[in-house]
């Protein structure tokens, strides 16, 4: 069986199974975002289908679409006998997929396409007799479509599709190039190309852009958080999308954390909109060190937003630490540095920062000051050595190091903390979301 | 030579002074104005400042205590003092509490100016000093 074929039938039993848990959902209670799914699933199969050349099912499931799309706009009422026909299309479609995949009798065939085309009737006669009357105007069609709008409904189906979340989670800015003739197009895009590719989580733009009569072509940064199967080092070949300046991508690491149970908490506070305080708990964070905060907002029973953000950055401190992106070295004895030496050479690739913890040593001496020098240029491709002090002797440190800047430049930190927040300009990222 | 030295200047904030920050940041010079002391202060022990520009007089505070708390937590920063209420009580208090310099105000910017690379002159000095040490 060819590859395509393959991954076709792969992909569509999936999808069936998505949408009939859909409809499941729908017959329990209806919701626009479900229905709105639906809706998409039923586009992507027909899409998929016809390209496959398989017209008996692109057909019935053309008609099926139709029917959920005046569904979805409010001019089909979402009754059982529509439920019916989605449970009988779906059905015969998955037939129909069987037999693709091993063929019985040609008789079968015949019967499952008597099958489709009596469903379509009755879709065709369901859409006759109770089309509601309100002619809508055109305008008016294309706003209830847009309810649910272009973002949302991307952003719902990662949401409340935890099946089809990838397994790694990233958060990306697209800077979009200045001679690009059109914004909309090339936002859209690029959200469609993530969806393809994964789940899409968050995205900085939101319906409201592509709802606006002149949506704004100032607007040249995309940022997005998104899941996916794909590894780092791959998602740019399927991120190239033209008038794409440059994309940023960082890891946030596995979207589910290593044998640990699904974290509804770290999904939820991704959702832009429920992040409260956002900023005032990176404050307190860089004032107390994160640590402490999040054991003092613990106990202190903030209010969900902030309990929500303190999960995130724990995780993603709990995940840096896992991922050994930065280790410590307290300095003990006089020779501390080759000491120190030794033990950069010990460190696994995957480390980026490597700090050292001068709180109990504030005063460096001349040579020291030289032998740090030297190894921090010795370590430069694969390690940036950063200075960690805290307290009352911290200015004077911090004025040791900034004597010397012309000659090398040693970042500062009070904690393992900052420097990672900094290093990752995670504090950007978390500042982004909390704002609206 | 502007090898990114910090620049704070506390005062209401007055165009002469509006006018020098810009044409310092043009420079290269990293420069933060702030009109509350208090704010001020706590942004002075977040950031390392090379150089601050403290207006003695602030609707806010005590200048000189603010002078205080600064030389405290960072003695090498050099802390100018601008004053625009000649009392000479309150110009020796400041040096006595450690002004590396003193200026009445009003100010213009040619002598801000020269103020400045004073400081910078002598902070490039210490760092020339230093350097040889190690080098």
């Amino acid at each position: 069986m060819d590859i395509m074929l393959q991954t076709y039938l792969e992909e569509t039993e999936e999808l069936l199974q998505s949408a009939e848990e859909c409809i499941i959902r729908l017959e329990i209670e209806y919701s626009p975002q479900e229905i709105n799914e639906l809706f998409r699933i039923v586009h992507t199969l027909k899409g998929s289908s016809q390209m496959m050349g398989y017209d008996d099912i692109g057909d019935l499931l053309h008609k099926m679409e139709d029917m959920l799309d005046l569904a979805r706009g409010g001019l089909l009422e979402f009754d059982e006998a529509l439920i019916g026909n989605c449970f009988d299309g779906l059905d015969t479609v998955s037939r129909m997929l069987e037999w693709k995949k091993e063929p019985t009798s040609d008789s079968e065939m015949v019967h499952l396409q008597n099958l489709a085309s009596e469903i379509s009737q009755r879709v065709d006669e369901l859409i006759r007799l109770n089309k509601k009357d309100e002619e809508k105007s055109d305008e008016d069609k294309r706003e209830t479509h847009l309810e649910l709008g272009f973002v949302s409904s991307l952003l719902n189906k990662g949401k409340y599709n935890k099946e089809t979340q990838g397994k790694n989670k990233f958060y990306a800015t697209f800077v979009i190039e200045e001679e690009a003739p059109m914004i909309s197009p090339v936002l859209m895009m690029i959200l469609q190309t993530v969806d393809e590719i994964g789940s899409l989580l968050y995205s900085s733009v939101s319906d409201e852009f592509f709802n606006a009569q002149s949506p704004d072509e100032n607007l040249r940064e995309l940022e997005i958080i998104f899941t996916t199967d794909f590894e780092g080092r791959e998602l740019s070949k399927h991120l190239e999308i033209f008038y794409v300046e440059s994309i940023k991508i960082t890891d946030l690491g596995q979207s589910e954390p290593r044998g640990k149970a699904q974290d509804k908490v770290l999904n939820d506070a991704l959702d832009s909109t429920q992040i409260l305080g956002l900023n005032e708990a990176l404050d307190r964070a860089q004032n107390e060190g994160l640590n402490e905060t999040l054991d003092n907002v613990r106990s202190e029973g903030r209010a969900k937003g902030q309990r929500e953000i303190l999960a995130l950055i724990e995780k993603a401190q709990v995940f840096l630490r896992e991922k050994e992106l930065i280790r410590t070295f307290k300095p003990e004895g006089k020779d501390y540095i080759s000491t120190l030496r030794k033990y950069s050479k010990e460190l696994p690739d995957s480390t980026l920062l490597l700090g050292l913890d001068l709180r109990d040593l504030p005063l460096v001496c001349e040579k020291e000051l030289r032998e740090l020098i030297s190894l921090k240029r010795e370590l430069e491709e694969k390690l940036e050595l950063v200075i960690l002090v805290d307290g009352p002797q911290a200015r004077r440190v911090v004025n040791i190091f900034d004597a010397i800047k012309k000659v090398a430049e040693f970042k500062v930190y009070k904690n393992e903390g900052e420097a990672l927040l900094d290093t990752l300009n995670l504090r950007e990222f978390f500042g982004k979301l909390g704002i609206g | 030579m502007s090898e990114k030295y910090n620049i704070l200047i506390v005062d209401e904030g007055e165009p002469t002074l509006q006018t020098f920050k810009e044409s310092l940041t043009l420079q290269g010079y990293k420069v933060d104005l702030y009109s509350k002391g208090q704010t001020a202060l706590k942004k002075f022990k977040e950031k390392k400042y090379h150089i601050v520009l403290l207006h003695i007089e602030l609707p806010d505070g005590d200048g000189i205590e603010l002078l205080r708390e600064m030389k405290e937590y960072d003695s090498l920063a050099q802390i100018i003092i601008m004053s625009s209420n000649s009392k000479m009580e309150k110009i020796i208090s400041a040096l006595e509490h450690g002004a590396n310099d003193y200026i009445h105000k009003p100010v213009t910017p040619e002598i801000l100016r020269e103020l400045v690379d004073h400081s910078i002159a002598k902070l490039e000095r210490w760092k020339k000093a230093m350097l040889h040490l190690i080098q």
